[in-house]
């Protein structure tokens, strides 16, 4: 491997793992916002 | 407003509500600006070629792997000694990003250790207390899941997480107190840093792109966290409101 290919293999890493975590983050957060108005909303509807 | 009323979550949230999108901005801006002056304006070194370029993506994840690990480490010494439930959160929320943070520099820098020592990895001090610390963060991860009781497992981690601050030292002082393969430091030293400028700007850049990034992150999780305790609240009057 050429030194660039080791620069791009190590930058392709990490800018994986930060995306990822960015999208999990996110992803976790619209979900548990969904789960709020449900809950929401049925208490709502039972009171 | 003072810092103890950031400990109510009402007030908490409506800060975090501001943060959170000013930060996930200035961390875009940074990441931006740091990677254009990692991957073409700053110079190839004279004795490594292309590949000094991955420092500006190794060190700034190890040293906030490090900086997130105290953060984690104080919030939960102020959970255990001054109870307040938001410190634990803190610590909570930072624990995935500093593990992602610390598995960054660990890949990275035996990336970048290929080509310069010839080797993946040594069991070197730096290198192994490092992958220590990785370990740490994986088992405070895995201590909040390992018990129904969330308050039993919020208490053991954040004791997990106060014992495991003795390792910090060790990581930074390992290259001094050892005779290491991982170079000693260049930047945070008491002669100042020995890296020429036209290295330091994309390093500090890149830096401050990681810290924005972990604060942006943080706020996210914690409202997350804030959210999930709303949601079991209400679960909870649902069920009360089903029995009466």
């Amino acid at each position: 491997m050429t030194h660039i290919q080791f620069v791009i293999a190590a930058y392709g890493i990490a800018l994986l793992c930060l995306i990822s975590l960015v999208v999990i983050t996110w992803a976790k957060h619209r979900r548990l916002l969904r789960q709020l108005k449900l809950v929401h909303s049925l208490v709502d509807y039972e009171s | 407003m003072n810092l103890y009323s950031l400990a109510q979550p009402k007030k908490l949230e409506h800060s975090l509500t501001i943060i959170m999108p000013l930060a996930y901005g200035i961390s875009f801006i940074l990441f931006a600006a740091g990677l254009y002056l990692a991957l073409i304006s700053s110079p190839a070194d004279y004795q490594q070629g292309d590949s000094v370029r991955i420092m500006y993506i190794h060190v700034p994840a190890s040293w906030f792997a490090l900086f997130i690990y105290g953060f984690m480490g104080l919030s939960s010494a102020a959970f255990l000694v001054f109870r307040i439930p938001i410190a634990a959160y803190m610590a909570q929320a930072a624990a995935p990003v500093g593990a992602v943070y610390a598995f960054i520099s660990l890949a990275t820098g035996s990336i970048w250790g290929k080509p310069m020592w010839g080797t993946w990895w040594v069991w070197d001090a730096r290198l192994t207390s490092m992958l220590v610390l990785f370990f740490m963060y994986l088992g405070y991860m895995f201590l909040l899941e390992s018990s129904d009781d969330k308050e039993k497992a919020l208490r053991i981690s954040s004791f997990l997480a106060v014992i495991g601050l003795v390792n910090l030292p060790i990581v930074k002082f390992s290259v001094d107190w050892w005779y290491t393969l991982h170079q000693p430091a260049s930047v945070f030293k008491m002669e100042g840093p020995s890296i020429h400028g036209s290295m330091l700007k994309p390093l500090f850049c890149m830096a401050s792109a990681y810290l924005s990034l972990f604060i942006a992150l943080v706020c996210n999780r914690l409202k997350g966290i804030l959210l999930s305790h709303k949601i079991r609240g209400l679960q909870a009057k649902l069920t009360w409101q089903g029995e009466s």
